[in-house]
């Protein structure tokens, strides 16, 4: 991890993770349980050698959802294994054990991040123009919220002028909450809206109404559903949309840590601190960005989708909580399949690549463990990034610096993980370095939650522990003809070795460096091309301070440009892609 | 992981005991006593219910029309019933036909021509809930239905759609990897639950309900193909079809419109039944067997199909049974899935990048081995 932190200096920390000079740590030992729909992981940290450091994970299947019903089980099988694995006692009963006791049982503090108890369903029903919807959407999905909205699920992307038509959505959909926004649509559309909501309102247990309309519009949905729901009102004239979206964000946060701290299943860690996830990661990408002075994006598609990051100094956050390769997986369907297909170096017919996702929904905890599978699992990774980027008003090209991923990155093939990640971010930073890792294990949220406690003790854990390099990237900018040169250089390692090597455009090459070590890279760009967005035909010298990392993949010349472009011919789209992998040293048969 | 338990109910129980949920989507009154003896069509609770609320239907907007002319764009008198989706009223411009349908079955009572509007007040229906087993009531749920023990044999499928359904089982097929083609199916399958071996398509699924077929029983389906089972015509996009409103795991497409009720054991795609699952059912020709589609938010939402008998003393509890030496099992991943294997082996830890993994190793058909994770098995049978 400490590769990431050479280029600049350390800074105070003004909230998020502390960057700070180590004080007296509030506490030596410290449990996360990160509970999601899927796996629940439990994760202790603890003093070793002075410093705080992670110590090791204990994980079982999550028992969120049917047929359990209550994240208790998964919790006590997870803490079994981690007491297991370092023999030493955390729980007191029914209870963690706290303080630490002077033989080692027990944790000093105890933090829950995740989605212990099932999301808050919510609709989001838009009148009217669409940009102030699709603003308060990507607010939503922020926070541990299943959304679904109008703009996606009715015809046209608007309120379709029957009741029925919503009626029965909201019957299916069956939202605890609904977000209702007049935004310049006619009255007789807000008129239908209130009626199928008061309607849906008597058959499916809708308590709370958020309504984003000036006075009058809130009145009149006052009259139709105050008897009904739980209202709250807020004028677009008086807000930005900015500020509205934090207000409904805050507002849906907090109806959920209002669910979780009343669970009955949470009893174990009844004197656990909650941390919602995204404030989690948030807070480590800050540290991240403040500690480095650099861009950041860490991606996590596990228990739902999500990116988070600083880019510039801007922080940027998605999350598409419903959509991933696992429980997420019917949500696929909502790409088209030809965007998926074009990511393979296979042909696959639109029906399989539907009737892939639909396996996968009736069995979201099975492993993928053959090539195919892997393969299409990074496809629909690649668009689920691109989708997550777009919510935010976003392009692939990002400038980002430092780029991370989470445990299910790990658990296949890294060269395909590496693929995925390149092709949907698509990093492209000025200076044309980006350096990849991995979270392995998930502690980058598990510190995020740490963070909110004791940022002094998560920023050590960050330092050590957190991310594991996958390698360093560099992005060659330009065009030319299929083939001809890009750049040439020479890597020279450390035992004085080098290596000449040289890359033609629409190309990856993968450069052998270690984790630990470092090396001078030379690189040559021919006329047309140019390392990031330097000068085309610079030269680039990167020696001393400016010395490349390695990793599992060493170092990365990415010559296919910005943007990248498949060939339309699908026979060579296919062989390119099955390059790509076998050059990054992936399986592709 | 460590709940990734190793021991798991078979896909195929034979000789145990059971308790089924039977309970009403809305309340109602419950017919039936702990301890009575049932029998399947039985009825255990009834309910009756408006198909709807009073609702204002806006058909001058619906249609595009000026409020005060819909009288005239009426398909029926006021006063006259509809059912659901039935036209209340249609209006014609140029090559275009426009209709403002009755989202539910009932009665439009006045309209409103300056508002444009119609009131329709919705129909009562009274249903009731069928026992679908041979049993015994254990307990009551109140006012919805009752928990009822059987006894007999249980085999779990993969995806259920429409409702559930009783019926003797025929096989129309003599293998597990033939698709039953509408050419061979008779009158003679009327009522019955049919055995379709691998697959069925659209055009098979409604000449079986043509014949009076209760529900197809088959390894695997194509997506497309149900869709055009549903609507025969234009059907709707994937996302839609497939729209999960639940939350959970279980699939659940338009199940109301569903021709007949399929039973799909292996999962989509064009994929033989495991053979050990069609022998186990083809044995059992002529038995009643009980189709229960599954519920969102029960279990996790898997269809059953049982062969149940009244509870005996005798019968056993559900078998959970640990991978081992000579278990048979089927591959459950979406590239492997279906696959007959058989276990060489127990359990067996494996580390890997972010913790720990169960895993077992099993030998496939043509005689290599392989393990595989834990995860991804699905235990066949108990022996």
């Amino acid at each position: 991890m400490a590769q990431y932190l050479d280029a600049s200096a350390d800074r105070d920390a003004q909230g998020g993770v502390g960057t700070g000079p180590v004080a007296a740590a509030e506490h030596a030992t410290a449990l996360v349980v990160n509970i999601d729909s899927a796996v629940t992981r439990a994760l202790l940290f603890d003093i070793v050698e002075g410093a705080p450091r992670f110590v090791a994970l204990g994980s079982s299947r999550s028992t969120v959802l049917p047929p359990y019903d209550d994240a208790a089980a998964g919790v006590a099988a997870a803490l079994e294994q981690l007491e297991s694995d370092t023999g030493r006692k955390l729980r007191d009963g029914e209870r963690i054990a706290m303080p630490v006791r002077g033989n080692g049982d027990g944790v000093d503090a105890t933090y829950v991040t995740g989605t212990p108890i099932p999301r808050v369903r919510a609709a989001l029903i838009s009148v009217g123009q669409s940009d102030l919807a699709r603003t308060l959407a990507a607010a939503a999905r922020r926070t541990a919220t299943s959304l679904t909205t109008s703009l996606d699920a009715l015809s046209d992307g608007q309120v379709a002028l029957s009741p029925g038509a919503i009626r029965t959505w909201l019957r299916a959909t069956r939202p605890s909450s609904v977000v209702l926004i007049y935004d310049g649509g006619s009255a007789d559309d807000w008129t239908t809206a209130l009626d199928a909501v008061a309607d849906a309102a008597r058959d499916v247990a809708i308590k709370q109404g958020i309504v984003v309309a000036d006075d009058d519009h809130q009145q009149s949905a006052a009259v139709e559903l105050g008897n009904t729901l739980d209202l709250s009102g807020i004028d677009p004239a008086e807000y930005d949309a900015r500020e509205i979206a934090a207000a409904l964000e805050a507002e849906l946060r907090d109806e959920y840590l209002r669910r979780v701290s009343g669970a009955s299943g949470m009893r174990l860690l009844s004197q656990a601190h909650f941390v919602d996830r995204t404030r989690a990661f948030q807070a480590v990408s800050t540290f991240l960005h403040r500690r480095t002075q650099r861009s950041v994006l860490a991606v996590s598609i596990a228990d739902g989708s999500g990116i988070y990051g600083v880019i510039g100094d801007e922080p940027v956050s998605a999350v598409r909580p419903d959509l991933d390769v696992g429980l997420g997986a019917r949500n696929l369907l909502t790409f088209a399949p030809e965007l998926v297909a074009r990511w393979l170096p296979q042909r696959a017919s639109a029906e399989e690549i539907t009737e892939w996702a639909l396996n996968r929904a009736l069995r979201p905890f099975t492993e993928l463990e053959t090539l195919s599978d892997r393969l299409i699992a990074a496809a629909f990774q690649r668009e689920i990034l691109t989708r997550l980027l777009a919510d935010v008003g976003l392009e692939p090209g990002l400038p980002v610096n430092l780029l991370s991923a989470g445990p299910w990155f790990a658990q296949g093939d890294q060269a395909l993980a590496l693929l995925a990640l390149l092709d949907g971010i698509q990093p492209n930073p000025p200076e044309g370095l980006v350096s990849l890792a991995l979270d392995a294990e998930g502690l980058v949220p598990a510190v995020g939650a740490i963070a909110t406690g004791d940022p002094v003790y998560a920023r050590e854990v960050v330092e050590q522990d957190v991310l594991m390099p996958l390698g360093t990237c560099i992005v060659v900018n330009g065009s030319g003809t299929e083939g001809a040169l890009a750049v040439r250089g020479v890597i020279k390692y450390g035992t004085g070795e080098e290596r000449r090597f040289s890359v033609p455009f629409g190309s990856i090459q993968r450069l052998p460096l270690g984790e630990t070590e470092s090396a001078t890279l030379t690189l040559e760009p021919d006329p047309d091309f140019a390392i990031g967005n330097r000068v085309p035909g610079s030269s680039v010298q990167l020696e001393g301070g400016q010395q490349v990392h390695g990793g599992d993949l060493g170092v990365v010349i990415d010559a296919r440009g910005r943007p990248v472009v498949l060939p339309v011919d699908p026979e060579l789209r296919m062989a390119r892609l099955k390059t790509w992998i076998a050059d990054l040293g992936g399986r592709v048969e | 992981m460590v709940l990734q338990v190793a021991a798991a109910e078979p896909v195929i129980v034979d000789g145990a005991q059971f308790v089924v949920e039977r309970a009403l989507d809305v309340p109602g009154s419950v017919a039936v006593a702990v301890g009575d003896s049932v029998e399947p069509e039985r009825s255990i609770a009834v309910a009756s219910a408006p198909s709807g609320r009073v609702m204002t239907l806006h058909l001058a907007r619906e249609l595009g029309v000026a409020p005060g002319s819909i009288a005239q764009y009426l398909t029926k008198p006021i006063g006259s019933s509809f059912e659901a989706g039935e036209a209340v009223a249609r209006s014609r411009r140029g090559l275009r036909s426009t209709v403002a349908s009755a989202p539910f079955a009932g009665t439009v009572t006045e309209i409103d021509e300056t508002a444009g509007t119609a009131i329709l007040i919705p129909a009562t229906s009274q249903f009731a809930l069928e026992a679908m087993v041979f049993g015994r009531v254990e307990a009551l749920i109140d006012d919805r239905g009752a928990l009822i023990s059987t006894s007999g044999s249980r085999v779990r499928g993969a995806l259920g759609l429409g409702a559930s359904v009783v019926g003797p089982i025929r096989a129309a097929i003599d293998r597990a990897d033939r698709e039953l083609t509408a050419d061979a199916i008779g009158e003679d399958l009327r009522g019955s639950v049919v055995l379709a071996g691998m697959t069925a398509g659209a055009a098979t699924m409604r000449r079986l309900a043509e014949v009076g077929a209760r529900a197809v029983v088959m390894g695997s389906v194509s997506e497309a193909e149900i869709r055009r089972a549903v609507y025969p015509g234009r059907a709707p996009a994937v996302e839609r079809f497939w729209r999960d409103g639940s939350g959970t795991i279980a699939l659940m497409a338009e199940v109301d419109r569903v021709p007949l009720t399929v039973f799909v054991t292996e999962g989509f795609g064009r994929r033989p039944m495991a053979g050990p699952v069609f022998d186990f059912l083809a044995e059992h020709e002529g038995q009643l067997a009980t189709i229960l589609a599954g519920r969102p938010g029960v279990d996790e939402g898997w269809p059953y199909l049982f062969f149940s008998t009244a509870p005996s003393q005798l019968d056993e509890r559900i078998p959970r049974v640990v991978p081992s030496d000579g278990i048979r099992a089927r591959l459950a991943d979406p590239a492997q899935l279906g696959t007959v294997v058989v276990c060489r082996g127990g359990v067996i830890a494996e580390f890997a990048h972010g913790g720990r993994r169960e895993v077992v190793e099993v030998e496939t058909g043509s005689g290599g081995r392989l393990r595989v994770p834990l995860a991804n098995l699905e235990i066949l049978g108990a022996s």
